[in-house]
């Protein structure tokens, strides 16, 4: 279950571009569907479908591939696809509504149970915390998933700077609140702003992170600029954008989610193919820049890492 | 003066009612096949964004939606325009609305699962809005394949009831779109209003109303 096999790494000279793949399935035509269908190993990728396999020409990119062999998600996808419904609930149309949205100056303000509380501008947090590349899948609750070279640090080296009191339990996150730059909060359904948590040992874990930026590049507003979470064995909703608070607390969060839909959306929201979403099954996913399904794998393939976080929860009690 | 208006614009709107139902006849077919053929440029040109499957699912469930409203108010414009001609509409909307259900289906099944069926029945059994969108498409194709004359002629007086079912697939097909988005999403509400209109004037005492002001 832990890990794909490295059969799923695509040479590279089988690579082709989507449009070239669009075409190749135009001329194929309905064979797709038969290729598809005839596959020995129905949830995995066979070998012989070709892969979307655009590297973005991006400074710092890294590997093309994270370590179970998959392609990274093309830049291009990763900038245009986005679910940030402070902008709207439409997934192409966020870039182009967040294209002017003021990133700088911005600051954090950390309050709530810790030592040293206080605002920390974005200036001093890229001169206090250097970054690394950190290679991620993504899951969407909603079925997607990508894989993405984010720039970033440990959420933990900052808690060690502020410190939390001992009677912290959890960490509270809430991202900016302006309607006037972001035409989504105008829906008055959610309660704005977007609130998201973590227990603390989850905030803690390695590999927890406070990413800066994508393929080398700084993030661009529809990825959560300046400065977002990113929590790779939940689901997507989780990894908040845009931070402008950082609160340490006793209490478990309420996340916009949770209040929105508390049937669909739980605290812990681990990848999990075994507990289905009310909406959607999660057995499984589809990648970004790939056609065909593939399985969801238990807390998105980061088990070894996490998996200890949660021993003897109830995951489905715990959804 | 008022009579004036009403003379000078109904006298041209009861000798014009012909041509323009065909007019619309026309555009109906254009209208209809149009969503087909982009879809199918934007396929061969790479334009579908990131997630092509999931584009082209929404768009053909967009397109019998919107056809199957359109079918659906040509009976109320009939009635309320005095305009029988338009009645030939039904049949054609009602087919594309039919067609792009299949369509929609076909993208699910195939393109998207890839024939999968365990996971196919695993969603069916755990997604309310696949057994809602399954009932709508069922109905749209069974009506869609008795709308041929030969049944028509055959059915006699229950055609028409079996055709009663349109409003139980645009009832059925309203839900399924709401369902499937998160809550708080927006994108199903307008459709859903139209439908909404358009199956309350079916209601006896609205009918009642209409008959008695013609």
């Amino acid at each position: 279950m832990a890990k794909l096999d490295n059969t799923e790494i695509t040479p590279k000279d089988k690579y082709l571009n989507r449009k070239e793949f669009l075409k190749a399935l135009g001329i194929a035509g309905a064979s797709v569907a038969v290729l598809a269908a005839c596959q020995d190993k129905p949830f995995i990728a066979g070998d012989d479908l070709p892969r979307q396999g655009v590297i973005p020409a991006a400074p710092n990119s890294g590997g093309s591939t994270e370590e179970f062999g998959n392609i990274l998600t093309a830049y291009d996808d990763v900038i245009s696809y986005n679910n940030f419904y402070e902008f709207t609930t439409d997934k192409e149309g966020v870039a182009r509504l967040a294209k002017d949205f003021q990133t700088s100056p911005w600051e954090i303000q950390i309050g709530g149970l810790v030592e040293n509380p206080g605002p920390i501008s974005m200036k001093e947090i890229r001169n206090r915390y250097p970054t690394e590349e950190r290679v991620y899948r993504m899951r969407c609750v909603e079925g997607w998933t990508m894989a993405i070279p984010w720039q970033g640090f440990p959420l933990s080296a900052l808690l060690e700077d502020i410190q939390p009191q001992s009677s912290a339990k959890y960490i509270r996150f809430e991202s900016i609140y302006d309607p006037k730059t972001m035409p989504g909060q105008s829906n008055r359904y959610f309660p704005w702003p977007y609130v998201e948590g973590l227990r603390l040992d989850e905030a803690y874990h390695n590999l927890t992170l406070l990413a800066t930026g994508i393929y080398g590049e700084d993030l661009l507003p529809q990825n959560g600029a300046p400065i977002r979470l990113v929590v790779p064995w939940k689901y997507g909703f989780k990894s908040i954008k845009s931070i402008v608070k950082i609160d340490l607390v006793e209490e478990m969060p309420v996340s916009l989610w949770m209040e929105s839909a508390p049937k669909e959306y739980g605290f812990y929201a681990n990848v999990n193919p075994t507990v289905d979403h009310p909406r959607w099954s999660q057995a499984t996913e589809r990648r970004i820049g790939e056609y065909s399904r593939q399985p969801t794998i238990m807390f998105n393939g980061y088990k070894e890492e996490v998996g200890s976080l949660y021993e003897g929860m109830d995951l489905r009690e715990n959804f | 003066m008022k009579v004036w208006i009403s003379e000078k614009i109904s006298k041209p709107w009861r000798k014009n009612k012909k041509i323009l139902a065909s007019i619309l006849h026309l555009l109906i077919h254009v209208g209809s096949l149009l969503p087909l053929l982009v879809g199918l440029w934007d396929f061969w040109q790479g334009n579908l964004g990131a997630n092509p499957i999931l584009e082209v699912t929404h768009r053909s469930g967009k397109t019998a939606l919107t056809t199957l409203i359109l079918s659906l108010s040509i009976t109320p414009l009939r009635q309320l325009l005095k305009w029988n001609q338009i009645n030939k509409l039904r049949r054609p909307l009602g087919l594309y609305a039919a067609f792009y259900a299949g369509v929609h289906l076909s993208i699910y099944v195939i393109l998207d699962y890839g024939f999968l069926w365990g996971a196919l029945l695993a969603n069916s059994l755990t997604n309310k809005f696949i057994l809602v969108g399954s009932a709508a498409g069922t109905i749209l194709l069974v009506l869609a394949i008795t709308s041929l004359n030969l049944f028509r002629r055959k059915m006699g007086a229950s055609w028409k009831q079996l055709h009663r079912f349109v409003y139980g697939a645009g009832v059925l097909a309203g839900l399924h779109f709401i369902l499937a988005v998160k809550p708080g999403v927006l994108r199903p509400w307008p459709y859903a209003a139209i439908l909404l209109l358009l199956l309350s004037y079916r209601l006896p005492p609205v009918q009642t109303w209409v008959k008695k002001t013609r």
